[in-house]
C-alpha cells in the first residue's frame, strides 16, 4: 500500500470512527498503568511523589479562560 | 429568490468570505441582502471597509431569524446568510428552517472533517420542517498539489451529503480583497481565477 493509500484509509478511518462517537480521549490508559504498577488510580507509574498535586480542574478552567477570555477572539477566516 | 446560508461547524473553514463573495456576485445580478447572523460579525466588518463599489444590503439579524428572512425575502431577490460555525447556534438552526440553499464549506483538513461528519444529521433534521433546503459540501481552501487535498474527495463521501464538483482554491486574492472591502469580482485580472470558479459554484449549486 503507498503512503497516500495509507494516509487515505486512516482518514477515512477516523471519519468513520468520529461518525461513530468512539473518539474519548484516551484516559484509560494511564489508568491501566497505574494498576499495573500496583498505585493509585490517581497516581501514574512515573510519580515519585507521595501525594499527586494537581491543579483542581475549576482552577485550570479558570486558567483558561481567564487568558481566552482576554484576547480578542476572532476567527480565522 | 433563493435564500442561501453558509453553515459549519468549525471556524476558519471560509463561511464569511464564501459568504461575502457569493453575495457580491449575486448583487451584480438582482438586488441581494447579506444576513450576518454570526455574532463575529465578519461579514459586517468586510463590508464596513468598502467604498464605492456595489454591495449588497448588509443587515443584523433580529431576535426572530425565521421571521425577518421570510419578511425580507419579499424584498430582496436574493439572501445570503453567514452562521455561527456551530450547527448547534440557534441562529444557525433558524436559517435552515428557511433556507433553500445550505452550502458547507469543509476545508482539506482532518479537524475540519471531523468537524463536518455531523452535519448531516442537522440537515437531515432541518429537512423534516423544511423539506425544501438542498445542501451541498463544498471542498474550500483547496491547495492541489497537497496529499490531503488529493484525498478530501473521498474522506467527504463519509458525510453523506452531495459535493459539489467546483473546489474553492486557497488564494490570497480572497483575503487580501477583505482588506478593502472587495470581493473578487471587484479585483480586476488578480482575481480572474477566483470569479470563475465561484461563478461556476454558482452555476452548479443554486437552484436555477
Amino acid at each position: 500500500m503507498s503512503e497516500s493509500d495509507k494516509t487515505r484509509q486512516k482518514l477515512i478511518d477516523s471519519m468513520r470512527k468520529t461518525k461513530a462517537g468512539t473518539t474519548a480521549k484516551p484516559r484509560t490508559a494511564t489508568k491501566a498503568n497505574a494498576e499495573k504498577a500496583g498505585l493509585p488510580s490517581s497516581q501514574s507509574p512515573g510519580d515519585t511523589s507521595k501525594e499527586t498535586k494537581q491543579a483542581r480542574p475549576e482552577e485550570k478552567v479558570s486558567a483558561v479562560n481567564s487568558v481566552y477570555q482576554r484576547r480578542p477572539r476572532v476567527w480565522p477566516d | 429568490m433563493p435564500i442561501v446560508v453558509l453553515v459549519g461547524n468549525k471556524g476558519g473553514a471560509g463561511k464569511t468570505t464564501l459568504a461575502v463573495n457569493l453575495a457580491m456576485a449575486l448583487a451584480r445580478r438582482a438586488n441581494t441582502l447579506l444576513l450576518d447572523a454570526d455574532p463575529q460579525g465578519s461579514s459586517l466588518q468586510w463590508l464596513a471597509m468598502a467604498e464605492g463599489h456595489a454591495l449588497p444590503d448588509v443587515m443584523d439579524p433580529q431576535q426572530d431569524l425565521v421571521a425577518q428572512v421570510r419578511e425580507l425575502s419579499q424584498r430582496y431577490k436574493n439572501i445570503v446568510v453567514d452562521c455561527p460555525p456551530s450547527v448547534q447556534a440557534p441562529q444557525t438552526h433558524a436559517a435552515l428552517q428557511v433556507c433553500d440553499l445550505a452550502i458547507i464549506p469543509v476545508q482539506p483538513s482532518p479537524v475540519d472533517l471531523w468537524a463536518t461528519v455531523h452535519i448531516q444529521q442537522a440537515i437531515e433534521q432541518a429537512k423534516r420542517t423544511n423539506p425544501k433546503v438542498s445542501a451541498w459540501l463544498v471542498i474550500n481552501q483547496l491547495e492541489a498539489r497537497t496529499t490531503l487535498s488529493r484525498l478530501v474527495r473521498d474522506a467527504v463521501e463519509e458525510i453523506d451529503l452531495p459535493v459539489a464538483r467546483t473546489a474553492i482554491r486557497r488564494r490570497a486574492i480572497y483575503r487580501s480583497s477583505a482588506l478593502e472591502g472587495k470581493s473578487v469580482f471587484d479585483t480586476g485580472s488578480r482575481g480572474a481565477a477566483a470569479v470563475a470558479e465561484l461563478n461556476q459554484l454558482i452555476e452548479e449549486v443554486f437552484p436555477s
